[in-house]
């Protein structure tokens, strides 16, 4: 019997489903990506022989947009409680079982899509990746260790004053994001822990198996990988006919909100702080999004990992103002965000700020040396391939290729079409993303500051960082 | 950036750094013990290679010819069970003519290359006044040399496509580049003009000061872990070079001289006291004419050796008295932390000992994963006490500290979790130590081994770290012996040894504390 399943996976699926197959060309990793359908579920297959090991990533596509108003985190709450109990197994005997055989689980929730993500010995494939399943198909988040998850999570966010940069981030988020769907973290909040309760966890399970879309992305052995189909398309407990829901954020049709965004200034004061983290940056409407490759360059360009980008050129190795600048804009399918995240010392932080104004003046008018802009270029072209080095980051390429509708052959292209980008698609493309009227400006530092911030920027507007948590 | 203090990411990284060489290590010797993979020489292969290493020796160069027996092709390895095949192809080389050790691997997976140099000396070795300064100068080796003077280095290293970066310790300070592999000679030629000639300019001289205070109040003085870890340090290493913090203090930051960074630099940047690393797209013979090209008129130091036999003096870094200090057992820092976050601080062991191994496999069997002792203990049990715990083994290479790191639930009191830790751990040993948690750290070890071989990183800082510390690239596999020989009973007894009477210092931070 074993032996007909087998044969019906290995030589029947394969011929019913569809196979598409890219080829890694740019990169010269030799992997050929396979797509295929089976019972109704997608799997994108990236052969790698070299490891004994095997890389699961289960993309589902729907994340905390799905949270409900005073639920926010229940999804990500969800992932993180898989391995709390199920009707069989007690948290201790999953865990200890999962960790037995060296597995590492993992994932992270976006406010678009939801991922997990499972890695171990291929030897083990069998009964890790069957555990997985019972988890998905049978967690019942037990009553006791949902509480202790709470307990800790409160803990968790009331002490974020112990982490100043998390702090910063996590205030930034909510004022640039102010009134958009996206505002509030996809990690729980403390409104989220108290609202959390078994029966609606248990509902969303239910509701991720039976309605959310589902995409399998594996590298591995073939042999594991053919077990992993196997295993998965049975016994993950999958609705695979009704799995069929995208989430989709129509928030720029409907919303009131579909505004130019003002310049903003906030205080957030923290006592006895020394120094202040800074955030400048601004809610990108999907409308914005046109080309994220230009979108990643303009933003490296302004301040990515290099001391070659302006930012830090100008913030760090001019004035010595600070440890590290640093500057994103990110487009998810249906919105985005760019956000400038450094920090200096009291004294310094109206200089610091100014000087970030100038940056984003002079680059969005294009006053900068071409060669500056190509140097850029040529770096995010030398790190593509350490893109495909690591088989997990590999495939979550794959992940949000897909979730955005990309073919994959722009991610092998990317040397090639950053290259054509000119100056002034850059200048313009930084002046889009970073237009300061439309910044919104987070101080997260000592209280005195207030004085000189209001003295030199006009309007400041005090926070309490306990608001935010 | 330039830095990647251990100290920082302990809360943050767990037991990742804190025993990073050994942890991979110890990876070797799962995968060893096993039996899944054999590591045997495949006769073709070894004449290969000889006739391989006739071809690249020069007059300049020698190999040191027990790597050749190594000689297995990571372009390939299959995951056929067999340990041959994903072996690491190391070859060891050292030039004659100024000492600098050379350590190649060719993975043509992709087309690119990670560069690592370990400089031999880290904050151990300053001095009196001088704190910092090993840390300064892995800042000011960005600032220009010679050849390619201020800015450039980080401009044409970005020109070429290649990400470059640094970290200080208080045992070595290493500088690692990732690049495409046709920016190889560019960074061969970078780093060796900087090796050899630093500018060590004014005007960048006092900026980069600046710079380090901001690094200085983001890691510890604004941050308060950063605060606890430094106060943790100071004490535990009390009167040893070990009690410095890396970054130095805020006076000798300030106050340091141009000059003396200078001497500094003259007396520790010298090919004899580094170790080049270069892992990936490359040819070996090629790869070595260029090293010879850039490198091989280097000089020398001739003061390292004999500066190094006075500073490495093993009595210097022996911690204090018999036991620990009395004013270790109840610091209390005040800061903004809404619970309090705690050190358990135990006297550790140097990297390397038999002890050091077992204190390691300890460790993970305490704290790493969900079912971990401690975990379950304090964090998931049926009453916890405790957001979150670790154990590290956090060794060096003259002394250690085993470590635990834990916050507390809101609702405990930070006195009955200490009185408990004293009641409760002379049952820990017997509690979580068994053949099944044994066994268990040794499968995890070996899912994160082939995880860290995918990269030629994790490969180059394998082997980086094991030439580092003991001289031999291959010398994991003298530790793995050392490993396979580890039983349960040597668990058990080393677990006894630290929580059956060893006094440890408590140090914690909380905004509730005394100011």
């Amino acid at each position: 019997m074993r032996y007909k399943i087998f044969f019906i996976l290995v030589f029947i699926i394969p011929i019913l489903g569809t196979t598409i197959r890219a080829t890694n060309a740019n990169t010269n990793a030799n992997y050929e990506v396979v797509k295929e359908n089976i019972k109704n579920l997608q799997f994108v297959y990236l052969p790698d022989e070299r490891f004994p090991t095997y890389e699961i990533v289960f993309y589902f596509a729907d994340g905390a947009l799905s949270d409900r108003k005073y639920n926010y985190g229940e999804t990500s709450s969800l992932f993180s409680l898989l391995t709390a109990g199920t009707d069989k197994y007690k948290q201790e005997e999953i865990n200890d079982f999962l960790e037995f055989y060296g597995v590492g689980i993992g994932g992270d929730v976006t406010h678009e899509y939801s991922y997990f993500s499972v890695f171990g010995l291929d030897k083990d494939i069998e009964p890790t990746l069957k555990m997985i399943c019972h988890l998905f198909s049978k967690s019942n988040f037990p009553d006791d260790e949902l509480k202790k998850f709470k307990i800790r999570g409160k803990t968790t966010i009331e002490n974020i004053i112990a982490s100043p940069s998390a702090l910063g981030d996590r205030i930034f988020r909510e004022l640039s994001l102010q009134d958009t769907p996206y505002q509030k973290s996809a990690d729980i909040s403390l409104d989220g822990i108290k609202n959390l309760n078994r029966k609606s966890l248990n509902e969303k399970l239910k509701y991720f198996n039976k309605n959310v879309k589902k995409r399998v992305y594996v590298s591995a052995p073939k042999v594991a990988y053919l077990k992993a189909q196997k295993i998965i398309s049975k016994e993950c407990g999958f609705d695979l006919k009704k799995s069929t829901f995208i989430r989709k954020a129509d928030f720029t049709a409907n919303s009131n909100s579909n505004q130019i965004r003002k310049y903003q200034l906030y205080l957030v004061p923290i006592a006895n702080s020394t120094q202040a983290q800074i955030r400048i940056g601004r809610y990108i409407y999907k409308r914005e999004i046109a080309d994220i490759d230009l979108m990643q360059v303009g933003s490296e360009f302004l301040g990515g990992g290099g001391f070659g980008s302006r930012l830090m050129q100008e913030l760090r190795v001019d004035r010595g103002l600070t440890y590290g600048v640093s500057a994103f804009a990110s487009p998810q399918r249906d919105y985005g965000r760019s956000a400038i995240t450094t920090s200096t010392k009291n004294e310094s932080v109206n200089e610091a700020i100014e000087v970030i104004k100038n940056v984003l003046a002079k680059t969005s008018e294009g006053q900068y040396e071409e060669k500056d802009l190509k140097k850029t270029i040529k770096l995010l072209a030398g790190k593509h391939p350490f893109n495909f080095e690591k088989r997990d980051s590999y495939l979550r390429q794959l992940m949000y290729s897909d979730h955005i509708g990309q073919n994959y052959k722009a991610i092998y292209d990317f040397p090639n079409i950053i290259s054509k980008y000119s100056k002034q698609d850059v200048s313009l493309e930084i002046k889009k993303l970073f237009p300061w009227e439309q910044q919104t400006i987070v101080v997260v530092g000592s209280a005195s500051l207030e004085a000189e911030l209001k003295k030199k920027w006009g309007k400041v507007t005090i926070l309490d960082y306990k608001n935010f948590l | 950036m330039k830095e990647k203090f251990k100290i920082m990411k302990i809360m943050i990284i767990m037991r990742v750094v804190s025993s990073f060489s050994m942890c991979l290590l110890c990876l070797l010797f799962l995968y060893s013990c096993s039996h899944m993979y054999t590591n045997k020489t495949n006769k073709k292969d070894a004449e290969k290679s000889s006739e391989k290493n006739a071809k690249v020796n020069m007059n300049e160069i020698e190999e040191i010819m027990s790597s050749v027996s190594d000689a297995n092709k990571m372009k390939e390895a299959k995951a056929d069970a067999n340990i041959e095949k994903v072996n690491l192809d190391i070859r060891k080389f050292v030039l004659k003519k100024n000492g600098l050790t050379i350590l190649l691997a060719e993975n043509h997976h992709l087309p690119i290359v990670s560069y690592y140099t370990y400089f031999k000396v880290g904050s151990r070795y300053e001095g009196k006044g001088m704190s910092g300064a090993t840390h300064f100068l892995e800042h000011l080796m960005f600032k220009g040399a010679k050849k390619y003077g201020p800015q450039q280095f980080d401009s044409i290293m970005e020109e070429n496509g290649g990400r470059s970066n640094a970290y200080t310790s208080t045992d070595s300070t290493v500088y690692h580049q990732a690049i495409p592999s046709a920016a190889l000679e560019t960074v061969l030629d970078l780093e060796s003009d900087r090796m050899e000639n630093l500018l060590l300019e004014e005007k960048a001289f006092e900026k980069e000061k600046s710079v380090i205070l901001e690094e200085r109040k983001l890691r510890y003085d604004n941050s308060p872990t950063g605060k606890l870890f430094q106060k943790m340090t100071e004490i535990m290493y009390k009167g040893t070079p070990y009690g410095i913090p890396v970054i130095g203090y805020v006076d000798d930051i300030v106050n340091v001289q141009r000059d003396d960074i200078k001497k500094y630099f003259n007396k520790f940047y010298a090919p004899n006291n580094a170790v080049l690393v270069i892992i990936g797209d490359i040819d070996i013979k090629k790869t070595l004419d260029l090293v010879n090209k850039y490198y091989g008129n280097i000089p020398s130091s001739k003061q390292v050796e004999k500066t190094k036999a006075l500073l490495d003096n093993d009595d210097l870094y022996k911690f204090q008295g018999k036991s620990m200090p009395a004013e270790a057992e109840n610091i209390k820092i005040n800061a903004n932390s809404n619970t309090p976050i705690f050190y358990i601080a135990y006297r550790g062991e140097k990297i390397g000992t038999k002890r050091y191994y077992v204190m390691d496999i300890l460790a993970s069997i305490f704290s790493a994963g969900a079912s971990s002792y401690l975990v379950k203990k304090y964090v998931t049990g049926d009453t916890p006490t405790l957001n979150s715990i670790s154990l590290y083994n956090y060794s060096f290479a003259k002394n250690g500290l085993y470590l635990i790191a834990g916050e507390l639930l809101n609702e405990t009191k930070l006195e009955d979790f200490k009185n408990s830790w004293d009641k409760n751990q002379v049952n820990f040993c017997k509690e979580a130590i068994s053949d099944h948690t044994v066994q268990k750290t040794k499968n995890q070890y070996m899912v994160a081994f082939f995880s860290a071989l995918e990269t030629n990183e994790g490969v180059a800082e394998l082997v980086g770290n094991s030439e580092f510390y003991f001289n031999d690239h291959k010398y994991y596999k003298k530790e793995l012996q050392e490993l396979n020989s580890i039983t349960t009973k040597d668990v058990m007894d080393v677990c006894k040894e630290i929580f059956s009477g060893q006094k440890y210092g408590f140090f914690s931070v909380w905004e509730k504390h005394p100011k």
